[in-house]
């Protein structure tokens, strides 16, 4: 889902910029009030974590593939402040140093990705109100994680949809994209579910987002 | 901290394992710009590693293997760095022996910068004169002695020597910075002994001392045994092992002679306590 240059008007490019940059100005805001030190290592290996699921394509159907995302398993880790900072880094890594993703097209990019992403965070948090059922809570993760690369797959297909003037517009980009998409989806919600639950059995106090939710407060974290 | 160490070690193994299975079609967007057929632009910039390789390795898998392994520490130290940026400002000082400050990390990436510029420019002079490797080792072990100095903590040194071997690794085919990444692993560890302190008492001098020769012959094995263009054979070991892990030896004595007294130096100058105000 990465749009690189090729494909962006640099008018859609600067808009998305102007909102990536507000929202993560909120994340940092926020995290700065939230966290503690203790984040740093868990914020660090998560994100690495994630640019390397990142480079692992799945085969899906017809001779195209999808990758994991990891917006919705860094919200769930991290919480989404530090979700959205962690996306940010592997985003602008793979910007910089692997030509994946371009660099205009970052601030689309980082929209699609990590800030739809990290709010992904409230649809886990809206779903699994006042439950203590682990099966409710893991439904609610795999629900997210799907919307989440729907709802991302969506925004980019509106960016790009500039690029696609000849064949339609946005009536092109859309069917299509949201086509291919449902299935990675599909692929992204059983990779986040499936890794969120054996981090529940092996490691639970790595899962400071569920954390949060669990014990209904905002404030102390991890 | 073990939590995370093998944390990162699964996801190596994992990346390792899974490369050669990624798929090769196109992915969701590229199939859409595919089936209409839309022109794109060029790009304007392309990266170090286009498409997760390393230009100059031609084996893809190890090209993968070592654009995705330096993607894996890229993210891991901004994000860390990020971690520690971002969050509550500390009340009381922390002992900094356990946590990696962000002042070590900012010095990590001095020294890499330091290490890929003389392993660039430095190291090969000294075969386009005499056709000996000795500053090579001079490029390397000066980074980390001034590393482990300015740090004083384990694996910074490492840091140094991985990333800046793959630094010079992206821009020149120079495998034997394998060698060196290696030494610079040993290096970290063999200090150890003294604490990661550089001082002037006896006994972290003769650490240091050991530390550095010691590395630097096992850089000299390692690039005289695998990177040399011999054939693997006795005759190629035991040349390795006598001829040129002697001359990388000296090669870091050259580097113990030079550095030793710019620490003195820098010590007297009182610039390690300005680096850790």
């Amino acid at each position: 889902m990465h749009i690189p240059d090729g494909l962006i008007t640099p008018e859609i490019a600067a808009l998305m910029y102007a909102v990536s940059i507000t929202f993560l100005a909120w994340s940092w805001r926020k995290a700065k009030a939230t966290y503690e030190k203790s984040l740093a290592p868990l914020l660090a290996v998560s994100s690495a974590f994630t640019f390397v699921a990142q480079m692992i394509n799945f085969p899906i159907a017809y001779g195209t593939s999808g990758h994991l995302v990891g917006g919705t398993f860094l919200a769930v880790l991290l919480g989404p402040y530090a979700a959205a900072l962690g996306m940010t880094v592997v985003l602008l890594m793979q910007a910089l140093f692997f030509a994946d993703g371009g660099i205009m097209a970052l601030g689309a990019n980082i929209f699609n990705m990590a800030v739809i992403g990290a709010l992904s965070f409230f649809i886990i948090k809206h779903l699994a109100k006042n439950t203590s059922r682990k099966s409710l809570l893991f439904a609610s993760v795999f629900i997210a994680s799907w919307l989440s690369v729907v709802l991302g797959a969506l925004a980019c297909a509106l960016e790009i949809s500039p690029a696609f003037s000849n064949v339609g517009g946005v009536t092109a980009t859309i069917p299509a994209m949201l086509f291919w998409h449902v299935l990675i989806g599909l692929g992204e919600a059983a990779i986040t579910t499936t890794i969120t639950t054996q981090l529940w059995k092996l490691q639970p106090t790595a899962l400071s987002g569920l954390n949060i939710l669990r014990r209904g407060e905002h404030a102390r974290l991890p | 901290m073990r939590g995370y160490l093998k944390a990162i070690i699964i996801t190596l193994v994992c990346l390792a394992v899974l490369t050669p299975f990624a798929s090769e079609f196109p992915d969701g967007l590229e199939k859409v710009v595919e089936t209409f057929q839309i022109e794109e632009k060029e790009p304007i910039w392309n990266g170090l590693m286009p498409d997760y390789t390393l230009p100059t390795i031609e084996d893809k898998y190890a090209s993968t293997l070592l654009a995705g392994v330096c993607g894996f520490f890229l993210v891991l130290i901004t994000a860390y760095t990020i971690g520690l940026t971002a969050t509550k400002p500390r009340g009381e000082k922390v002992n900094n022996k356990k946590h990696l400050t962000a002042q070590d990390v900012a010095l990590v990436g001095v020294f890499c910068a330091l290490w890929v510029v003389l392993n660039l420019y430095v190291g090969p002079l000294g075969f386009q004169l005499w056709r000996l490797p000795i500053l090579c080792d001079f490029s390397a072990f000066f980074t980390l002695l001034l590393t482990t100095w300015a740090t004083g903590r384990f694996g910074t040194a490492s840091m140094v020597g991985i990333i800046g071997a793959i630094i010079v690794l992206m821009l020149r085919s120079s495998p034997h910075m394998i060698g060196f990444a290696l030494s610079a692993i040993l290096f970290d560890a063999l200090m150890f002994a003294s604490k990661h302190e550089i001082n002037p008492k006896p006994k972290h001098l003769a650490t240091t001392i050991f530390a550095t020769t010691t590395s630097a012959y096992l850089a000299g094995v390692i690039i005289g045994i695998f990177f040399s263009n011999k054939t693997l054979e006795w005759a190629t070991i035991e040349w390795a092992l006598t001829f040129w892990g002697v001359l990388h030896l000296l090669g870091g004595i050259l580097g113990l002679a030079i550095t030793l007294p710019v620490i003195g130096a820098l010590e007297k100058a009182k610039v390690r306590r300005i680096i850790s105000a």
